[in-house]
Formats: structure tokens, sequence, C-alpha cells
């Protein structure tokens, strides 16, 4: 009894333990990548919705993966999701596993599968049906096993054959596999034919069905058979999803072949089983997750929310270099009003880690729409929020463009437009009331005049009608300044445009401008720019016409003799003026960027 | 079969129909009626599918309408602000009632009160409308695409099927599908990309085609098939999108290059026209007249793009076309001159009777789509007289039209809904050559055009159905080779 008690009270712990596991991973490492997938899915609570998922096979695991991830809203909720349902995939595969051999020594084996799902999960595009299906795949198993009437038994299998497929997909197929081989099994044991024949007919059931399916269903033969909602790219399957689909299979291996035999009872071996899963687990999802694409979502999440002074904060700690986070870092410091006075106290990579050009795909574009966004160039916000949801790969839409595109369209007075995103909104758990909301400025314009952001960015679109360049983003941006003196942030980034460029010229052309923007003291940046200038022409620093800081000028001394004087300057600039323009236009290599 | 059982299934719900609490104690409704789609006072042909649509008044519970004829009443009763008819029901009192004024009254249940709107009309015409309709169901995007379909429609019931499909074409952009004779035997749509290529349909076969050249430096984009099936017309052009910045404007997509060619589908050649090809204009959207005679074309003389695309304006012109010697004419007709008209000139058709030639005019470039104030035009080729549509066109982009095959019906896309989704629009051209009240293609759930948010591109109407699907054109793409073109 008490040994009974001991193994499981052991096997509990196994349990809890991966459980807390798993959900410090996702709530704390991993937490940006729930809110990257709950943003590229619109969950609808309506029927047409529903009826559009289940037309296509695997469709109802789909559409609960997608009821899941909307849950994702709330990271810590997303976290507890995945771990609750990898729980419950483990017990699952215990459940099964006990029917062909009730081996407790071989109770964390039955882990495999949901490893190998949280390994699949480091991928940003792995979706959360593949757990559903595989969940629900192993349920339907787990209910074969109590039919013991023939005749039920092979209704039972035909039907669920067919349903599995077309409401989970491929998964369906751990369903024919598994209780094919109970039948092969029990007519062995019990020398009948009949149970061989079932199972053999449901072999050749699952094969001929996507055959059959392809007649309706517009997808490549080659989706039909490895599933289409899995993965967020319909056409790629990654070799881990292969071994996810296949994992369970493989751990009832375990329990039908029991090896190492003769040891399979010893506390050594339940230890080393232990050991070594720890150990593949840590370095399959070491190897698997990816930090960089983490922070990366990070930075676009809190854009995304307008936690403007985290995003500093963070940069503080770890200055970003790659283009998308510099392009978050940029907008924070420019809708602080830091951009002027801070933007070379980072890594700066040109016009990319500022506004980036168009990309044709779904995530690159959303920090610039972003930017455009606040900066007033309405149209070219939307048309890179509506290109990005586009190019989503598995033609979902998304809540965070479908929000933005409402509030293009509101500001551009696109009311009937806007009343479309809204109606799709107002369908959805988490955005319902913000739709409601948005739905009381439709026809409204003084109402929206008054709103504090839509307000603004009313006033500060373009009124002029003309063709958008991206060749010259700082006349573009030039024009907005002209339009509305009160836009500094369009001054900023253009003359961050240009510095970006090293166009001097063109700085002190627009530099000017500035002058209508209230400004109580210039700007470090500009500062060091008009300084080089000055310094160009003049021996000594007297007589500027502007206001500089003792600090810039002394600065600009010391970094004018270190430059003239030392063979190795740019190591020592480096380190001491890696934070000024100066270091970034002497040294900064453009076409490296 | 399922026919039947269609059937069968109607006569339960008008009698489950006739058993929901039919009007009593009706008051005449005191606000305005609000339904979507407006079909108030529309005409219609004997062969549309049943005009459902939503009661948008608020807290409406049920809806009954009243369809009066000269000989029956048809009465039905829905919960919900969603109305729609029994296929079967419908079919037999259009059929019973072609020809004639039928009285439409819609009545409301609020609060547990029954309300009367005012009626209104429907006059059932005799002209059918061609059976098929096929559309490129495409978001209205800016360059970029992804999910692409081309379907067809049978219009007289709700039957909609994929008859081409980019999912299963490695992803690759598909122009619109146009028909010839509005045949579904005589078809073709372009496959761009590579492996890519013109999809011919015709009699039942299936061809690719590599439309260009080794002279002509861009293949064939915007083109109509010649009456006899053998040749098409084609421009060839060099397409430009970009942006605009103003709120309402979205995209405008110009040409920097174009010319007009025809191709002769037989021979497997390339004719080109030394008249159309100058480098000082822009020439496209050809269109063939009725006879065969005629190539119908839209012209413009270049200018600095894009600085200058606010003076882009083209004109309408013809020339001659010889089917028997294969040969293009030598003088140039103006038709429509944009600057004494105002305007520019968009995508010529002309009527199979061979009466009437419409198009779409916009205040200037090449790209009505996106041009608010695009209308349709038409004119009279027998007495040149030009009529602005005033009936048929909206305050939003109405364009990307055709002709049914009787020169009945025009079939449009118009986006008078919200400026940004095109849904089909068909209008009734009478005997008069007067067009009436535009209603737009029915849906099976009136919701459907609200929740989806895709666009209905350049509608083409079609006796018969295409003798194709999107597996076959999966596999024809695959396993035929372009055939090339001298």
């Amino acid at each position: 009894m008490n040994r009974l008690l001991a193994q499981k009270i052991g096997m509990n712990s196994f349990s809890l333990v991966f459980g807390v596991t798993v959900y410090i991973f996702f709530s704390v490492l991993y937490s940006a990548h729930l809110h990257y997938h709950e943003q590229f899915q619109l969950f609808l609570f309506d029927s047409m919705y529903f009826k559009e998922r289940l037309a296509v096979p695997g469709g109802l695991a789909d559409y609960i993966g997608e009821f899941l991830t909307q849950f994702f809203y709330n990271s810590w909720l997303g976290a507890a999701i995945i771990t609750l349902l990898l729980c419950i995939l483990q017990q699952l595969v215990w459940q099964v596993a006990k029917y062909f051999k009730k081996a407790e020594n071989f109770y964390p084996i039955t882990f495999l599968p949901s490893i190998t799902v949280w390994v699949f999960f480091c991928d940003e595009n792995a979706l959360m049906s593949i757990l559903v299906a595989l969940i629900v795949s192993l349920l339907i198993t787990c209910f074969f096993r109590s039919i013991y009437n023939y005749k039920l038994r092979v209704l039972y299998g035909i039907f669920f054959t067919i349903a599995l497929y077309w409401f989970i997909g491929p998964a369906f197929f751990i369903f024919v596999i598994i209780t094919s081989l109970q039948e092969f099994l029990l007519g062995r044991k019990r020398k009948d034919l009949s149970s061989v024949m079932l199972g053999s007919g449901m072999l050749l059931l699952s094969t001929l069905i996507p055959l059959v399916v392809q007649r309706w269903i517009s997808y490549p033969l080659v989706n039909l058979f490895v599933g289409i909602g899995y993965y967020r790219f319909p056409a790629v399957m990654p070799y881990v999803e292969i071994v996810v689909l296949t994992m369970p299979l493989i751990t009832l291996l375990f329990f039908i072949c029991q090896p190492l035999h003769p040891f399979n009872n010893s506390r050594v071996f339940i230890t080393s089983q232990v050991v070594i899963l720890v150990l593949v687990t840590f370095s399959t999802v070491w190897f698997s997750m990816n930090l960089d694409k983490e922070e990366a979502m990070h930075y676009d999440y809190l854009v995304r929310k307008k936690k403007w002074d985290r995003i500093i904060q963070i940069a503080e700690k770890k200055p970003p270099t790659s283009p998308f986070n510099v392009t978050c870092l940029n907008l924070a410091l420019g809708k602080t009003g830091q951009l002027g006075e801070r933007m070379f106290e980072f890594y700066q990579n040109g016009i990319e880690g500022l506004l980036p050009v168009f990309q044709r795909d779904f995530t690159s574009p959303l920090p610039a729409s972003e930017a455009y966004y606040h900066l007033g160039m309405i149209n070219t916000a939307q048309r890179f929020t509506f290109e990005a949801m586009e190019a989503i790969p598995n033609f979902r839409k998304s809540t965070r463009c479908y929000m933005r595109l409402t509030e293009t369209n509101i500001i551009n007075g696109e009311y009937e437009v806007a009343r479309k995103y809204i109606n799709a909104l107002s369908k959805t758990l988490f955005y319902r009331r913000w739709a409601l909301k948005a739905k009381e400025y439709l026809y409204n314009d003084k109402k929206v005049d008054h709103h504090p952001e839509w307000g603004w960015l009313r006033k500060i679109r373009y009124e002029e009608d003309f063709l958008f360049s991206a060749k010259e983003t700082d006349i573009m941006l030039g024009k907005l300044v002209q339009h509305n003196k009160a836009n500094k942030l369009a001054f900023e980034y253009m003359l961050a445009y240009v510095l970006e460029q090293k166009d001097i010229e063109k700085f002190l052309k627009y530099y000017p401008l500035g002058r209508e923007m209230n400004y109580q003291a210039i700007p470090k940046s500009y500062q060091e720019v008009l300084v080089y200038v000055w310094t160009q022409k003049n021996g000594s620093l007297d007589g500027m016409p502007w206001t500089i800081s003792p600090v810039v000028k002394e600065r600009v001394r010391e970094f004018a003799h270190i430059y003239m004087n030392q063979s190795n300057s740019e190591e020592i600039l480096r380190n001491r003026f890696g934070n000024s323009y100066w270091y970034y236009l002497l040294f900064k290599n453009m076409n490296a960027q | 079969m399922s026919y039947k059982i269609l059937a069968l299934l109607d006569i339960l719900l008008l009698v489950l129909g006739a058993c929901t609490a039919a009007p009593t104690h009706v008051l005449p409704a005191t606000e305005v009626i609000s339904i979507y789609p407006d079909y108030i006072g529309v005409t219609i042909p004997q062969n549309i599918a049943p005009l459902n649509f939503l009661l948008r008044n608020e807290q409406v519970e049920m809806v009954s309408v009243d369809v009066v004829g000269v000989n029956d009443t048809m009465q039905i009763t829905r919960k919900g602000n969603k109305f729609t008819f029994p296929l079967l029901a419908w079919k037999n009192f259009l059929i019973n009632h072609t020809n004639e004024d039928v009285r439409v009254t819609v009545m409301m249940r609020k609060a547990m009160q029954w309300y009367k709107f005012d009626p209104f009309i429907w006059h059932i015409t005799s002209d059918s409308l061609d059976s098929y309709l096929s559309y490129r169901l495409i978001e209205p995007g800016y360059e970029v695409w992804n999910e692409i379909q081309i379907r067809e429609r049978c219009v007289e019931t709700f039957k909609e099927r994929v008859i081409a499909d980019n999912n299963l074409l490695e992803n690759k952009c598909m122009n619109c599908h146009i028909y010839g004779n509005n045949s579904g035997n005589l078809s073709l749509f372009h496959l761009r990309g590579e492996g890519g290529g013109t999809m011919l349909n015709k009699d039942g076969k299936i061809r690719k085609l590599h439309l260009q050249t080794s002279e002509m430096r861009l293949g064939a984009v915007y083109g109509s098939f010649h009456p006899s099936g053998r040749y098409g017309v084609f421009s060839t052009n060099f397409i430009i999108p970009t942006l605009h910045t103003i709120g309402g404007k979205r995209l405008e997509v110009y040409d920097t290059e174009s010319d007009l060619v025809v191709a002769d589908f037989n021979n497997n050649r390339m004719i080109q026209s030394p008249v159309s090809a100058s480098p000082n204009v822009f020439e496209t959207f050809p269109t063939f007249s009725a006879d065969g005679k005629w190539i119908y074309y839209c012209a413009a003389p270049v200018v600095n793009l894009p600085d200058s695309i606010k003076k882009m304006h083209y004109s309408l012109c013809r020339v001659s076309f010889d089917e028997t010697s294969a040969s293009w004419g030598n003088k140039i007709d103006t038709v429509w001159n944009a600057k004494t008209n105002g305007g520019s000139a968009c995508h010529p058709k002309a009527s199979p009777d061979g009466l009437f030639l419409s198009f779409t005019v916009t205040d200037y470039g090449t790209f009505p789509i996106w041009h608010q104030e695009a209308d349709l035009q038409m004119i009279n080729l027998q007495t040149g007289e030009l009529n602005k549509l005033e009936e048929l066109n909206s305050k939003r982009s109405d364009t990307y039209h055709c002709w049914s095959s009787n020169s009945r019906w025009i079939a449009f896309a118009s986006k008078r809904i919200d400026g940004q989704y095109g849904r089909v629009y068909f209008s009734y051209v009478d005997a008069q050559g007067r067009v009436h009240k535009p209603f737009v293609l029915p849906q099976k759930n009136p919701e459907n055009d609200d929740l989806n948010l895709k666009s209905y591109n350049i509608p083409e109407l079609a006796t018969t159905s295409v003798p194709f699907d999107a597996i076959s054109i999966e596999k024809k793409s695959q396993e035929l080779v372009s055939e090339q073109f001298k």
C-alpha cells in the first residue's frame, strides 16, 4: 500500500515539476512569444467563422487552438493553458500506454510527447492546434479500448477515422495506428481474423481519406496528408513537427518492447530515465528557443501597448542592435521627446532602424507602421498594417491589425470601412469593449476631433494629396512639419532621417524649422552636428550662433584631439564617444548597415 | 436529386414559416425602413436567386414579408432581422409573375408589436441574366497578395465554386478571368510568375500560352476575345503602383509603358499594330466590337510620371481589324475625347448586340478601382449619344463592368457600400437603352457582405459554366509547358 502511495506521489511530483517548469518558461522567458501568437489571429464568436474553420481538414483543432490562443492576450493565462494542456497530454499518453503494458517504471518516458511539443512551441510559428489535435486523438483512442463489442468497435473505428481526419487533421493517424495495433494484438491473442481486418481496414481508410478529400478542398495533396493548421506556414513542415506527431507512438513502443528489461525495475533505471529526460529537455529547449526573437517580440509588444518608458529602460540595460528593435526604440525616444537628445546614445543602423522600407512579410512592417501612425502618415501606416496582415501565411486576420485599421479609417473619416472592422472586433472576447467604444466615434467627426490620439492625428495628417515616395522620406516628413508646426515628432524624425543618412547639408536646411517648435535647449545630437559643422570652417569654438552646452564643447575638443593624434583613434573613440553623432558620422560604415 | 431535397426543405421551411406567428394587429411603422441590400424599387430578372436581406432597423425581433403579384401572394415570416426566401417558392413566384410589377411589404416585430413599412415595387423582367458569373475574390490590398481565388457563381441559386486557387498554384498571382461571347467554353486568365502563363479554355481544352514574343518588351495584360474565338486583343503594360497621402484616397496605379497586340490562338502568333506602337502614346484596355471589325481601346499622350499623373487623360479610340487577313487598320478614330469631355476613359466594353459601348470615366489615370469618382458611361454607337448612367452610378467607384449575352444587363463592381470592398451589382438596360437602379448580387446569408472582407474583382457573365475547376487548373499548370508565340 505504502509502495503504491509512494509511487503515486512520485508520479505526481514529476508532473508538478514538469508543469511548474513549463509555466515559468512560457510566462517569464517566452511571454512575448505568446503575445506574438495572439496578435496574428482573430478568433470570432460567430457561426460563419466556425463554419469557415470546419471547412478544412483539421478545422476543429484549429478552431479550439485559436479559441485558446486568444487567451494569450494575458501571457500568464497563456502559459497556464499551455502547461495544463501539456500535462493533459502526458496523462493521456500514460493512460494509453498502460493499456499495452502497465509499467510504472517507464512513467517518465510518457513526458516525451509533451516535451517535444514544448520544444516545437519554441518556434514562433508552431500553433496550438497541434497540441489540441494530439489530445483529441489520444482521448478518442482511450475510449476505443473500453468498447468490447466488435460491431461497435467497427462503427467507432470507421466513424472516428473519418471524423478525426476532418476535425483534427493528420494527428488522426495516432488514433488509427494505436487502435489498429490494438486490434492486431487482440487478433493474435484470440486468433481472430476479424480484428485484423478491422485494423487493416482502418489503416487503408486513413490513407484513402486525403485522396478523396482532395476533390473538394483547395489544398495541395501533400498538405492534406501532413496538415494545414499545425504550423503558420501551411506549405512548410518542420522536422520537429514530424517528431511531435510521431512521439506518442515512439513512447508506446517503449512500453510494448520494454527495452533493458532485466534492469528496468531498479531505482537506477528510473533515476537514469529522469536524468536523461531532464538533460534532453533542457538541451533541446535551449537549442530551440530564440531569445533574440523573444527580445524583438517584446519590443514590438511594448510598442503596440505604447509603453515608451519601458522600451527605453530595456534599451538602457541592453542596447538593441537589430533594425526591428532599433525602430521600436527610436519611436519610444520620439514619443517621449528624446529622439534628438539621445538617439545616438544607442546603436543606430541607418534609416532601416528609423523608418524601414516595406518588406513583404507579416512582422517587419508592423513597427514601421506604428512609427508612420504616430507621425501622422495615416495612409502609409494603413498600408503597412494592411499588407502585414495580408502576408500572414495561414491567411488569418490579426486583432492588432484590425484595431489599427479601425483607427486609421476613423481618422480618415472612412467610417463605413471602420464599421466593418469594428463589427468583427465586437465578436471577440478581449477587444469587444474597445470595439464598442470605437463604435461611438463612427460618423461623429466632432467626437473624433476630441479624441486625445485620433483627434491629434487627424490634425497633423496630410491634407494635401500627393503620391507618397519612400525614396524621399525626408521630404514627406517635411511636408508633415510644414502642415502642422506642432508635430515635433515629424520634425525630429526628419532630422534623424537625414542624420542617419549623414546628410549634413539637408540637416542644416531643415534645422531652422525647429525655431517654431518651442525647444528649451538644442537637443544634444543636433548640438553635436552644429559643432561639427562649425569646426569644419572655423579654428575655434568662439562665435558660434547656437547655444551649445559646455559639455558638448569640451567633448568635441577631446574628440578632435584623439581623432587627429591617435593612430588607433577609432577604438578609443568607440569607447569614449560611441554615443555621439561624431562617431556615427565618421566611423559607421553605411554600406555595412 | 439535390434539387428535390432542396425543394422538400423549402416546403418544410414554408410550412414552418407559416406556423411562425404571422403578423397580427399591424401598425404603420413610424421609422424609415433600413434594409441591406437596398432592393427597393429594382428591376430583377426572372432567373435571379432570392433577394435575401437584413432589416437594419434597431431591435427587430421578427421580419415578415408579403410579396403580392397579380395572381398570388408569397408571405414569409422569419425570426431575427435576417430575411431569407425559400428558393423553390421564390423561383415559382418569379416565373409566375414575369413581366409584372409585384408589391413588396416588409413588416417587423418590435417589443411584441408588428409594424408595416410602406410597400415598394419589384419589376420582374423576362430578360434573363446570364446564369453564371465569375469574379476574382481578393483582399483589396496594395501590393501584397496572399489568398486569391477565381470563383464561379450561379446567379440563379447560391451555388459557388472555386475555379482557380493560388493556394494550389504555388501562391502565384492570378489575374481576372474573362470570357469570350459570354460562354463558359471560351475564357482565359493569366497566371503570373515562374511556370505561369495564360490559361486558355477553349471548347473544353485547356492550353497554357506564353503571350509574349522575343520582340515584345512586355507580356499581355488586359484583354478581350474576338467573337470568332480565334483572336484575343491585349495591352502590354508596365504597371507601377503608388500610394496617395490624403485620407480617402488609397492607391494610384499607372503605366510607364503600354501598347496593343493581337494574339492569334490558332497559329500562336502575335500581331503587333504599327498604329498603336507610338512611344508618345499609352494604349490600354483594348476590346473587340460585337462584330469583331473594330478594336476599341484607351489612349493617352505620354506625360511626366508620376508628377503629372493628374494630367494623364485617356481618350477612347478605335482602329479597324480584319479577321481574314489578321491585320490592323491604319486609321485611328477618337470615339470619346478626354479633352472635350473631361476625365479619363477606361475599360470599354461593347454590348453583344453592337448598339452600345460602355466604359468607365475617372478624373484622371488608368486605375478606376481606387478612384471614388469612377463612374460608368455609355455611348450609343448608332447615334453617338452619350449616356452618363446617373441611375446606375454612385459616389464611389463604379467600374469593371460587363454585358450579359442578351445585352439587357450590365454587371459591374462597385465600392458604393464603403469605398473599399467591391461588390457585384446588376443593372437592367431596357429596350430604350435606359438603365435601371442596380441591385447587388444576392447572397444566401445576407450578412455575407458585412463579414466578407474581400473584394469581388472583374465580374464577368457567362451563359454556361466553365468546364474546369481549381484542381484541374492545378494539374494543367503543372503538366503543360507554355506554348510559345511568334
